[in-house]
């Protein structure tokens, strides 16, 4: 349940007061922005290896053209940086407005050049480490404004890396993975140096892998974590993956090139981000989108400005591309709310939301109204209220009735991304978790696992899985969900997932609250008393007979691929009578909003004329109505919650 | 999850397990490994490139499953 004030909880349970729904569309989609980049620069340059890095007054630009190092800042061109013609990687990055860096290579040597007035002026061109057969990726991040960086690059089919500390380089040192080839390599450093390379694994298969460097913040210093697969293409399927770039602007953001030779042949940047608050190592990246972009090198990725107008930057030699880094103020639709609905239960949302557009207000629909936007609700009563839905825009609509003229909002929330989410190939996966694999899914969906209280089993079950692209993320959920007696509650882009005990106290009680129950229908239906899990070795059983009643069973019986051990087999069947319990209907109270209430709380409440003593239920959907008076139609603020088992 | 029939591209065969590389359909980058083939099936027709018809019992468990024809379409 939501923490709601005190202020607010005695509102809610007062004879009267005045309900308070405030509308808000914001542009932001799964909790992160959604930038709308425009074309800044286009000037026709060649297709080179590229990086750029912006700070408050300029976007800098490194290229490697013929063999040239070239560098150039906002308003200048191209001039040439190095001191040959025998390079061919180039990384930049800048720091504290004022110093930038330019890491290269010149045939077997690593070299940079330094500026300390935002590239007005370089200083010469230094040998960091020599003795390296001609590099296929450099990367390079500052870590204090004091100059104290370090330089990721390939060596050899692996990653080494040196950091200069106090303004001495010191020695190199190998990773501890391995890669059969690697053909470009991003960083950013983000407490430990997070790192992304494209290549060919071990295996033969070309793939976007990332990897962190420690720098003592979650992995220890100068230690390699294992690598991570973001995607993996098949010895035989023509996919090659390069210039992979990634930096952290409201989230991690990680760009890269699929290549594709065999028919159809293309060449186009994907990009990929994971929600805000998640961790690097959690590899829960969204399931990669194509950009219209057909370049060999891609774009790189950086922010220049500073405040209001900083910018989040695509660039490559021959364009750049800008979109505001701080979100547009939302656009504010309250004063024209006339009715609005929306249901909640654990996994689906959906909202209907209308609004007064009799002088046509809305016939240029704002921009901010887009689908993919978050509209966000707020509930409450008189001055006090609460944070509500935050739901995704998928339609809106125009219509006339009568003499009224509206505008309305359909919204939905989590099971909007769970539904389209389709990995675009078959991924198979074994020696993972079942928590994992659930990461994994919610990931790609653009959602965050939130483990709040999961079962033993969300973490020492392990299992094969397969993904496959005619299956939504939805129904892979659903289908991991029903292994364990775990449950997940969707709010925004947070997967919330805990295990449901029957012993669990209530949330909320209404009749010790004095919290209004308008009316109430309170149901008891049988539910499963029989689980059986088969699998081809093995078989899983779990019995109810209390809800048996020793003769009326209600059995389910399902195939279990996934383990012939008769333990898990056994917790298989168990979770499937413990899902019968919370679905089952017990019926629905109406009452004045609950402004905190959320699908999976439990909630107690006394009935004297339908149970003795204290009825304890599991929320399995909430439904919300408001409805201002007008025309006739009387005004109208209620809750109904639906009731499950706990 | 359901059983469900996909069509699909024989990758490679190994005449001994009787298992084959399958790549789906729909599949852009990977195919399934070591998916048992019909045993009524001559290893010689298992040819790479040519056509499969792939029956996963459970889609998800990826060798749960059996190759059951393979055809030139």
């Amino acid at each position: 349940m939501r923490s709601i004030s005190a202020a607010l909880q005695a509102k809610q349970v007062a004879a009267s007061g005045i309900p308070t729904v405030a509308i808000a569309v914001h542009e932001f989609t799964r909790g992160v922005r959604r930038f709308q980049f425009t074309q800044t620069l286009s000037d026709g340059s060649p297709d080179d290896k590229h990086d750029a890095a912006g700070d408050a007054n300029y976007l800098h630009q490194a290229r490697v053209r013929a063999g040239r190092v070239q560098y150039r800042r906002t308003g200048a061109a191209f001039a040439d940086l190095g001191g040959g013609t025998d390079s061919n990687e180039v990384a930049i990055h800048t720091i504290n407005n004022t110093r930038v860096i330019v890491v290269y290579n010149r045939t077997t040597s690593i070299m940079f050049r330094e500026s300390t007035d935002q590239g007005a002026n370089f200083g010469v061109e230094t040998t960091i480490v020599t003795g390296v057969p001609t590099t296929a990726g450099i990367a390079v991040q500052y870590k204090t404004t004091g100059g104290d960086l370090c330089v990721v690059y390939e060596q050899s089919n692996a990653l080494r890396r040196i950091r200069r500390t106090s303004g001495t380089f010191g020695s190199t040192a190998a990773w501890s993975n391995s890669m059969t080839s690697i053909n470009s390599v991003g960083m950013v450093f983000a407490g430990d140096f997070h790192v992304v390379l494209t290549g060919v694994k071990t295996d033969a298969r070309a793939a976007v892998l990332t990897v962190t460097l420690g720098d003592g913040f979650a992995q220890t210093l100068d230690t390699w974590s294992a690598l991570l697969n973001l995607i993996t293409a098949e010895t035989d399927s023509g996919i090659t993956f390069q210039a992979a770039k990634l930096n952290v602007l409201d989230t991690h953001r990680l760009l890269y090139v699929e290549k594709r030779a065999s028919a159809p042949a293309y060449t186009r940047t994907y990009f990929t981000w994971f929600s805000a608050t998640h961790v690097f190592a959690a590899n829960a990246w969204v399931e990669p989108i194509p950009l219209q972009n057909t370049t060999a090198f891609g774009y790189s990725i950086t922010t220049t400005g500073t405040g209001a107008s900083a910018k989040a930057t695509l660039a490559r030699p021959a364009q750049v591309l800008e979109a505001n880094l701080t979100a547009p103020a939302p656009t504010v639709l309250t004063p024209d709310l006339l009715e609005a609905q929306w249901s909640e239960s654990l996994r689906n949302h959906k909202g209907r939301f209308v609004f007064d557009n009799n002088d046509g207000r809305y016939k240029d629909v704002p921009a901010l109204i887009a689908v993919g936007h978050e509209l966000r609700v707020t509930i409450g009563y008189d001055a006090e209220s609460s944070t509500g839905p935050r739901e995704t825009i998928v339609s809106w609509e125009h219509g006339h009735k009568g003499a009224d003229s509206t505008f309305v909002i359909n919204t939905r929330g989590a099971d909007l991304w769970l539904d389209n989410a389709r990995p675009r190939t078959s991924r198979a996966f074994s020696g993972l978790t079942i928590g994992q694999l659930i990461q994994d899914v919610l990931g790609r969906a653009g959602l965050e696992l939130v483990d709040i209280g999961g079962s033993s089993r969300i973490t020492t079950f392990i299992l094969e899985w397969a993904l496959h692209p005619h299956q939504s993320a939805g129904a892979n959920l659903t289908e991991l969900l029903s292994l364990v007696p775990d449950i997940i509650r969707h709010t925004a882009e947070f997967a919330y997932l805990f295990e449901p005990l029957a012993s669990d106290t209530p949330n909320y009680d209404y009749t010790t609250q004095g919290h209004t129950i308008y009316t109430s229908k309170l149901r008891r239906e049988l539910r499963i008393s029989v689980a059986e899990i088969i699998n081809a070795d093995a078989l899983g059983q779990a019995f109810d007979f209390t809800e048996q009643a020793q003769n009326s069973p209600i059995q389910d019986r399902r195939l279990d691929p996934h383990t012939a051990v008769v333990a898990d087999l056994d917790g298989h069947a168990a979770a499937r009578l413990r899902k019968a319990i919370l679905d089952q209907d017990h019926g629905l109270i109406v009452t004045p909003p609950h402004c905190g209430l959320e699908a999976g709380d439990v909630i107690a409440f006394d009935d004297a004329v339908a149970a003795t003593g204290e009825i304890k239920r599991r929320v399995r959907q909430l439904d919300f109505t408001f409805r201002r008076g007008r025309r006739g139609k009387p005004p109208k603020f209620e809750q109904t919650v639906h009731l499950g088992g706990v | 999850m359901a059983a469900s029939i996909h069509p699909g591209i024989l990758k490679a065969f190994d005449s001994g397990t009787y298992k084959a590389r399958v790549h789906l359909t729909g599949s852009i980058h990977m195919s399934l490994s070591g998916v048992p083939t019909n045993r009524g099936i001559a290893s010689g027709d298992m040819v790479v490139g040519r056509r499969v018809s792939v029956v996963l019992f459970d889609e998800t468990k990826a060798d749960d499953a059996v190759v059951t024809a393979v055809y030139t379409p």
